[in-house]
């Protein structure tokens, strides 16, 4: 009895110890990238990079059954994050069919350049996951336009 | 633009994000090796496992998808790391693992929001599950053909 408990007990140390360092070691490899980025991003924020991209999809939004205003939720929601969409998405008054695609959208792509450096550690090209990712927004943008 | 200031907001941001992740990623690497002790888990693993191949994936990518499912894509990316650093994840499905999670993520966290927002809980739940479900099994459908292609030549 005293010999299992004492195994045990040197087993819950081990893997202890070695979780942390794991963690260790993740949030390492990981911040290499998310503090760049993120540093990045912000400063792009700030910069009239974002407008100009929302001007330029505010016309293609009608494929998508939404009003060019859901433009600038996109964009905020991709390069920056879902929270600075969502901080557009109440301010304008759209039905919850607009809603629901704008959501679907958002989704399935946002956070694309943090995202994609993250994954990009994990052992895939950002571009193309980015890119993936994109496609298969405007494609389920376009698909719930026509079945809703 | 205030530079002082943005270059303040975007560090202060950085730090928030580092110290976030950082606790969640130690208990749940803590987590993980933990399971790998218990012969249970292994076992459930290798059952989901065969549930997984349609998708190009094996019984290795069951913590990383759960993990990436339920926490976000930050916390998926990071096991796959620690997965392909102690080789238990094989090379080829790290791909489809990536671009699942990639359009399916943090799925309890992300859906809420945009629930409170007023959106259709079947549609942005259920239809992005379905939709991620065919758009990787067909992925792999086809790196399978490829795969089988190349074995013959």
């Amino acid at each position: 009895m005293a010999e299992w408990f004492k195994m045990l007990q040197a087993s819950a140390k081990e893997v202890f110890y070695q979780g942390l360092y794991k963690g260790a070691a993740t949030t390492w490899k990981l911040a290499k990238v998310v503090v760049p980025v993120y540093v990045l991003v912000t400063f792009l924020k700030h910069t009239p990079v974002l407008p100009w991209l929302t001007g330029l999809c505010a016309p293609l939004m009608g494929h998508f059954g939404l009003p060019g205003e859901a433009a600038l939720a996109l964009v905020l929601g991709n390069v920056l994050n879902l929270y600075a969409a969502v901080g557009v998405i109440t301010s304008l008054a759209l039905s919850p069919r607009e809603v629901t695609i704008l959501a679907m959208m958002l989704l399935i792509s946002h956070s694309l350049p943090m995202e994609a450096a993250v994954c990009a550690q994990a052992g895939v090209n950002p571009l193309v996951m980015t890119l993936f990712r994109l496609g298969a927004s405007l494609a389920a943008g376009l698909l719930l336009n026509a079945l809703l | 633009m205030n530079l002082v200031s943005v270059a303040g907001e975007a560090l202060a941001g950085a730090l928030r994000t580092v110290l976030f992740m950082a606790a969640i990623l130690f208990p749940l690497m803590v987590l993980l090796e933990a399971l790998r002790r218990v012969p249970l888990w292994k076992r459930w693993t290798e059952k989901g496992g065969r549930y997984l191949r349609w998708l190009g994936l094996s019984e290795a990518s069951a913590f990383p998808l759960l993990a990436g499912l339920f926490f976000g894509l930050l916390y998926g990316a990071g096991v796959i790391i620690e997965e392909l650093r102690g080789a238990r994840l094989h090379r080829r499905e790290v791909w489809l693992l990536n671009l699942f999670l990639g359009m399916s993520h943090a799925v309890v966290e992300d859906t809420a929001i945009f629930l409170a927002l007023g959106a259709n809980l079947w549609v942005i739940l259920g239809g992005r599950l379905i939709l991620t479900l065919a758009v990787i099994g067909l992925l792999a459908a086809v790196v399978r053909k490829i795969a089988a292609k190349l074995v013959m030549q």
